[in-house]
């Protein structure tokens, strides 16, 4: 199977892998997917690994600790695919940052994991994701959709969950004055529970054999978030 | 994009008290801190006034298992910092000092910590609306550092057309000032002021885009630039199809030259030239322009079939979204044309 939990004796990841880094809460749950940016030979668990990734405001950018990670693996010409993708979006990114720093305008998103911004004529003008939509759409882009990603598909996720699953973006919005409002803004409406994208779900849908992560997107189920 | 109102000072003042931390100025007496913005090569200098974070914790509130302390610390020093960050001037990092009543092996959160808050009047809070930012981006008092990054917000605002109209030119200007700025930071605040001034536009103004293409300018347009601008326009025919081939002829052979220059196997492993020639392949497309196959002749010389295919991808993603937008009889020819053009191109 083509998705692995890290241990101390070391595995090798392929440039444009997915990594998966766990809460420091609770053990084995995903909180953040990334792409690794090279080839690594002996990553062992909790390896700090060059990545491009979205990251939730107040989270470094470039790096990221690997617990987890999933291979299709990519072939040559779907890693320069994604290459383009990563440098389509950068510029985007590097300004949503720069915006996320100094207001509450984040390009970060929850729900949906990928979304558009358009203007009044339906030109797009830059694109918001979550850290695994990210990753998500730079597989998509090479035509590999490892993951079911229709709202109606995924399970529910309660705001215990979510709070798990995105620490710092909640310790970042939770206790703002308008913290309604701020989470609202990546897309969490309400008190949930809500149909999202967890990264966990990522690593289930590439822990399958290369030929159904390429040919049928996996449907997440309740529990998912935590990778074994 | 969603947005939500920023918080005055106060407000996070009294969320930070809501917290059971009370963010205390350090000494009476103001200090004096550099600010990033720049005037004729020189850093001005700001008061700012240094605030830390105060709080016993009672032994009783320690094992407060839904919000320990730790996680309650974190929450107030990221309000701290989100009042620090509004400003351009903190630079360094914030000094931390011992966290009072937290045992050392607690978490790595127990402690203190110092951060200075700027209290100088010309450190005003950035606008929070469209009316706002648009207003000190025309002003001539606004400072261009904060220029550029109200060039950034901008981005993310919906303003309205009467906004719009005073909006564009000045992003326009704004372009056309800092587009041979070798400084990333400039880069960054140019590729957003390409994507909302391409986005705002009209269709049938995008012609004026070929300046910045000049191949004789004194400065080629950095890459980054050249990337921001050629994805605009593919995108902008993509959500707005022309009224009939070959609109805008000129940005077309700029944009061809563009992505002829970039059309060999050597190049196009560099991804962002890649993606430079990948967007214009696709502005050329949504122009229905016939460089469009020119430079398709050029790509197949090249023998880069991974870009081959990944461009024919796009150009069935182009006519599939065309079809779903163009309903009239009179448009159904343009499609008719892409579809027509791609299959000319032979690209799988």
């Amino acid at each position: 199977m083509p998705a692995y939990r890290l241990n101390s004796k070391g595995a090798e990841i392929q440039r444009y892998d997915a990594i998966g880094s766990d809460s420091s809460a609770k053990p084995r749950f995903v909180t953040h997917a990334a792409l690794a940016l090279d080839d690594t030979s002996g990553a062992v668990c909790g390896a700090t690994l060059p990545v491009a990734h979205m990251k939730p405001p107040h989270v470094p950018h470039g790096r990221a600790k690997a617990h987890v990670f999933g291979t299709v693996p990519l072939t040559v010409d779907e890693q320069k695919i994604v290459s383009l993708f990563i440098e389509e979006v950068e510029e985007e990114r590097e300004a949503g940052e720069k915006r996320s720093q100094r207001s509450g305008l984040f390009q970060y998103t929850v729900h949906p994991h990928c979304e558009e911004v358009t203007e009044s004529d339906g030109t797009p003008i830059y694109r918001r994701f979550s850290c695994v939509g990210y990753v998500l759409a730079a597989y998509g882009e090479a035509g590999v959709k490892p993951l079911d990603t229709e709202p109606e598909n995924l399970p529910e996720v309660e705001e215990a969950s979510m709070k798990m699953a995105y620490p710092e973006l909640y310790q970042h919005l939770h206790r703002r004055p308008n913290a309604q409002q701020a989470l609202s803004s990546v897309g969490l409406d309400g008190t949930g529970p809500w149909r999202v994208v967890l990264p966990g779900y990522l690593f289930h849908a590439m822990n399958r054999p290369q030929a159904e992560i390429r040919s049928a997107p996996y449907q997440a189920v309740e529990g998912n978030e935590v990778f074994p | 994009m969603p947005k939500f109102a920023r918080e005055s000072a106060e407000d996070i003042f009294q969320s930070i008290d809501s917290l059971g931390f009370t963010a205390r100025r350090v000494s009476p007496a103001f200090v004096q801190g550099r600010d990033r913005r720049r005037k004729q090569g020189t850093f001005e200098t700001v008061s700012m006034q240094e605030y830390r974070l105060d709080r016993e914790f009672p032994e009783e509130e320690r094992s407060d298992e839904d919000e320990p302390p730790e996680f309650r610390y974190v929450c107030a020093l990221d309000l701290l910092r989100l009042t620090s960050s509004r400003y351009e001037v903190y630079r360094k990092p914030p000094e931390v000092i011992g966290l009072v009543g937290l045992p050392p092996h607690r978490s790595s959160f127990g402690e203190q910590e110092r951060l200075r808050c700027p209290v100088d009047s010309a450190d005003a809070p950035l606008p929070d609306t469209p009316a706002g930012v648009l207003s000190e981006f025309l002003s001539d008092d606004t400072a261009e550092s904060r220029r550029k990054y109200l060039a950034i917000l901008a981005e993310a605002y919906d303003f309205n057309p009467i906004q719009k109209k005073q909006l564009e030119p000045a992003l326009l200007q704004f372009i056309e000032s800092y587009r041979d700025s070798n400084d990333p930071d400039d880069l960054t605040a140019v590729g957003a002021a390409i994507r909302k001034y391409v986005g705002m536009i009209d269709a049938s103004r995008v012609g004026r885009l070929a300046a910045l293409l000049e191949s004789d300018h004194r400065m080629v347009l950095p890459v980054a630039l050249q990337l921001e601008l050629a994805k605009m326009i593919a995108r902008k025919f993509a959500a707005v199809p022309p009224s009939s081939p070959d609109p805008e002829p000129v940005l077309a052979e700029r944009l061809s030259a563009l992505a002829c220059a970039y059309l060999n196997a050597f190049v196009l492993n560099d991804s962002k030239r890649a993606a430079v020639a990948m967007n214009a392949m696709q502005g050329l497309a949504g122009m229905l322009s016939p460089k469009f196959a020119e430079a398709a002749k050029q790509l197949k010389q090249s023998g880069c079939t991974w870009f081959q295919s990944q461009l024919h991808r796009r150009l069935l993603r182009l006519i599939a979204g065309w079809e779903e937008h163009i309903s009239s009889d009179d448009k159904a020819g343009l499609v008719q044309r892409l579809r027509e053009m791609t299959r000319e191109a032979d690209l799988t």
